[in-house]
């Protein structure tokens, strides 16, 4: 199966007209749809996400990658059967009230379903109940918030507060540039992440406890 | 609170501060985070940047933060190394600010293009034949004003200015009097005194400089030309974290409106002691600034604009007494403000687009003004279309391991043997480089391109002998100039970090101009011209920004750097009354573009992160 070994070299290199092409290839070979995505597609970004989190890459690399992997991902995505991918757990995540910034949200978003979780993204400008809504409907485990402003960190509290009747069922996860450990303890929140990278092993801790 | 005596060097500034508060809190306290040699604060003192690095010498400065361990390595804390926004002081204290903590005498740039314009500003001088007020001339001064102003020269019902009149010896003492009326209203008056010719001040506020032109309303001529840095900066860097901290309460949003005014006072000072003139002499200015510092300067609400849905509280422009800002100038001087036209384009972008005639373009011509808040306009068969794009300080020096401002000892040039083995460089004043400015560090990005030690996505080859991986771990690096010719104590390097913040602000710069150009229905294909304003974009090389893919690729001669034309712009709506009005025509004919809300920006975002 050398194909996924290029998948993984186009991939990690942010080429998305050649992982497209090659994931096609692979299909073609008759490799199975979710063995492209776990051992091609997701794998290179987990190699992605380990020199992240060891400042051998930074966030343009990852963004360049994690194009690339979409790129493979509509290719392949169609063919699977429902239930297909594993399912570590379920997240709700979005940008709060007033920030309009999406890009690190999104570089969690592909961490986190690279390491096998379903996302519910509800993208920018989230309101409160809008956030609740969701964790009524989607029944999530983990509730994610991002912020980057320093302007609308304080939103962030707001929206820990708004889940507060749920806090039995889910955990809280939030991050985004003005974001501090101090900050996540002080508004209550379950834990705080500084990276995309850190998230995920923060999503598996928190499940676990 | 129990004072302290702490001694800052190598200011030599020594004084009794309150104990408990942070070294940074003490400096800010004492006038020293604004000016040449005082202490730098690009996060505004958030623990977050580890910029504001000083070394206690002597003393008690407690246990390091958590921020402080981030940012400095245990042979530096070990050292005294401290970040000055995280240490608090215990007890009396020797402090030292190292020059790369230093707020550098600025390389300002204030000159600009200059555009033909007839002289034909909002004030009027007038003189008066006065007759000595006497018991047999029962006539006090303002009455004769008035009176000389509707016989001779029809003007009719003059108003005084009532702050005048406050300040004026209302006998007429006889000869001529000479008066400077806007409108119908007298603002000013010479009488028994010479007058000086009329005075106008031009000033572009910007999130980091201000610049201000001293103008003879009546010739048109610059009679003297300054910049300061813009004294806010203590408190937040970039516009987001300023009005962050002018969303921490009234007294926080107080005190950035009185610094900025008494930075213009300061300003205007030096002008005028240039000019050999006096700030009471200015009749009318003219200010123009992004809708941020617009907004802070007039203590607007600000929440709005803060967070989504970041709108401006006021588009119109504003015309107020100078007084009334506690702006020093004449007694009835007036303070205009141009029109600003969205929430991150400002009345400054209107400013470079009168001053570079971008309304009037015959070429499909793109204009853009690079800061960290990069403006671009699109104009194109009478049309104007703009954006802001959050290209970040990088380019200002900020998030740049070893960058610095474009200030004596900044590496601002850099070029590479075509194996990448050989660095030549220039510094600002031909000294011992500190660190690397925005052109420095857009140069060697292009040039590490150019030779291959990087790749597309924008990764170090770390077989090349000038990378390296830090013993300590952290990002690669390129040595670029070893310690021994450096004028600090370590190597000068360009890291996988400065690489990537570089990324991130070409993506942020080509995505703006990709994304107009499609609103507008066209391609690069069709793009003519390119104006490139602002300081940085008038120093940096533009071989460099094209390599990279910052700029789009069209031969040199597509491309015009025109200096500060917000300065002209503002110059221009100050001495004469047509372009004042062309600028607000300018403010109503563009229409803003935001970027976020296209379909299409994350994913050209994206792929302008890829190198060029």
């Amino acid at each position: 199966m050398a194909v996924l070994e290029e998948i993984k070299e186009a991939l990690m290199a942010g080429n998305a007209n050649k992982v497209k092409e090659l994931t096609q290839k692979a299909l073609d070979e008759g490799i199975a749809p979710t063995t492209i995505i776990n051992d091609g597609l997701i794998a290179a970004m987990n190699i992605i996400g380990v020199k992240f989190k060891n400042n051998e890459v930074y966030v343009p690399e990852v963004l360049v990658a994690a194009r690339a992997m979409h790129a493979g991902m509509d290719v392949v995505k169609p063919l699977l059967a429902g239930g297909a991918m594993e399912d570590k757990g379920t997240l709700v995540i979005g940008t709060v009230k007033g920030d309009l910034h999406d890009i690190g949200k999104n570089l969690v978003i592909m961490m986190m379903e690279g390491a096998g979780f379903k996302v519910i993204d509800l993208g920018i400008d989230v309101p409160v109940e809008k956030f609740v809504q969701a964790v009524e409907e989607h029944k999530p485990q983990l509730v994610g918030i991002s912020a980057l402003l320093t302007s609308t960190m304080m939103q962030m509290k707001k929206t820990v507060e708004g889940l507060a009747a749920y806090r039995d069922k889910i955990k809280i996860m939030v991050g985004g540039a003005p974001v501090t450990q101090k900050f996540a303890d002080e508004i209550g929140a379950d834990g705080y992440a500084p990276d995309a990278a850190s998230a995920v092993d923060l999503a598996r801790q928190l499940l676990a406890s | 609170m129990k004072e302290v005596l702490v001694d800052f060097q190598p200011v030599g500034r020594r004084a009794q501060v309150a104990a408990g508060q942070t070294i940074l809190a003490a400096a800010q306290q004492l006038g020293l985070a604004l000016g040449a040699g005082g202490l730098t604060a690009p996060c505004g003192g958030r623990g977050l940047c580890g910029r504001c690095r000083v070394r206690v010498a002597a003393g008690d400065a407690g246990e390091p933060t958590p921020a402080e361990r981030r940012f400095l390595k245990p042979e530096q804390l070990e050292q005294g190394y401290r970040l000055a926004c995280q240490a608090v002081i215990q007890g009396p204290l020797k402090v030292e600010i190292p020059p790369e903590s230093m707020l550098g005498v600025q390389k300002l740039q204030v000159e600009g293009l200059d555009v033909a314009v007839v002289p034909e500003a909002p004030v009027k001088r007038y003189n008066l034949p006065l007759t000595r007020t006497t018991i047999e001339n029962p006539r006090p001064l303002w009455q004769q004003v008035a009176g000389e102003l509707e016989a001779t020269y029809g003007l009719e019902r003059p108003e005084i200015d009532f702050n005048l009149a406050l300040v004026t010896e209302p006998m007429a003492a006889g000869g001529t009097g000479v008066v400077t009326v806007r409108g119908k209203e007298v603002i000013n008056i010479y009488a028994g005194r010479p007058a000086p010719p009329p005075l106008g001040l031009a000033v572009d506020l910007g999130t980091t400089k201000v610049a201000g032109f001293l103008i003879n309303l009546e010739t048109g001529a610059t009679l003297a030309a300054d910049g300061i840095m813009n004294p806010q900066i203590a408190y937040g860097e970039d516009v987001m974290a300023r009005l962050g901290y002018a969303l921490e309460g009234e007294a926080a949003y107080r005190r950035l409106q009185e610094v900025a005014i008494e930075g213009l006072n300061r300003l205007a000072a030096t002008l005028a002691g240039k000019a050999g003139v006096t700030t009471a002499d200015i009749e009318e200015a003219v200010i123009v600034g992004n809708t941020a510092m617009h907004h802070l300067l007039l203590h607007l609400p600000v929440e709005q604009l803060a967070r989504a849905p970041y709108v401006p509280a006021l588009t119109i422009p504003v015309e107020v007494k100078a007084r009334s800002l506690g702006l020093n100038f004449s007694p009835g001087a007036y303070v205009y403000l141009q029109p600003v036209i969205a929430g991150f384009v400002g009345g400054d972008h209107v400013a470079m687009i009168l001053g570079s005639r971008l309304d009037e373009a015959r070429k499909v011509t793109l204009g853009l003004d690079i800061g960290t808040n990069t403006e671009i306009v699109l104009s194109y068969g009478g049309k104007m279309l703009s954006c802001s794009c959050a290209s970040g300080p990088a380019f200002e020096g900020a998030h740049i391991a070893q960058g610095m401002r474009a200030i004596t000892g900044a590496i601002a040039a850099v070029r590479l043997s075509d194996d990448g083995r050989e660095v030549y460089w220039e510094s600002i004043g031909g000294v011992p480089p500190l660190g690397i400015c925005g052109s420095g560090i857009l140069d060697a990005v292009a040039e590490l391109y150019r030779t291959g030690v990087l790749n597309a996505s924008g990764r170090l080859d770390l077989n090349h002998p000038r990378v390296r991986r830090p013993a300590e771990g952290g990002p690669a690096e390129f040595l670029l100039v070893p310690a021994e010719e450096t004028g600090i104590d370590s190597d000068l390097v360009v890291t996988q970090k400065d690489i990537s913040e570089i990324q991130l602000a070409k993506a942020a710069i080509a995505s703006g101009t990709l994304l107009l150009l499609e609103a507008a229905g066209l391609t690069v294909a069709d793009l003519e011209e390119v104006v490139v304003a602002g300081a940085f974009g008038t120093h940096l090389k533009l071989e460099s920004a094209i390599t990279i893919g910052m700029f789009p690729k069209l031969p040199l001669s597509a491309f015009r750097q025109v200096g500060n034309a917000a300065g002209t712009g503002a110059r221009l709506a100050l001495l004469s009354m047509a372009e004042r009005q062309r600028g607000e025509t300018i403010a109503r004919q563009v229409s803003y573009i935001e970027l976020m809300t296209r379909p299409s920006f994350q994913e050209v975002f994206m792929k302008s992160l890829l190198l060029p």
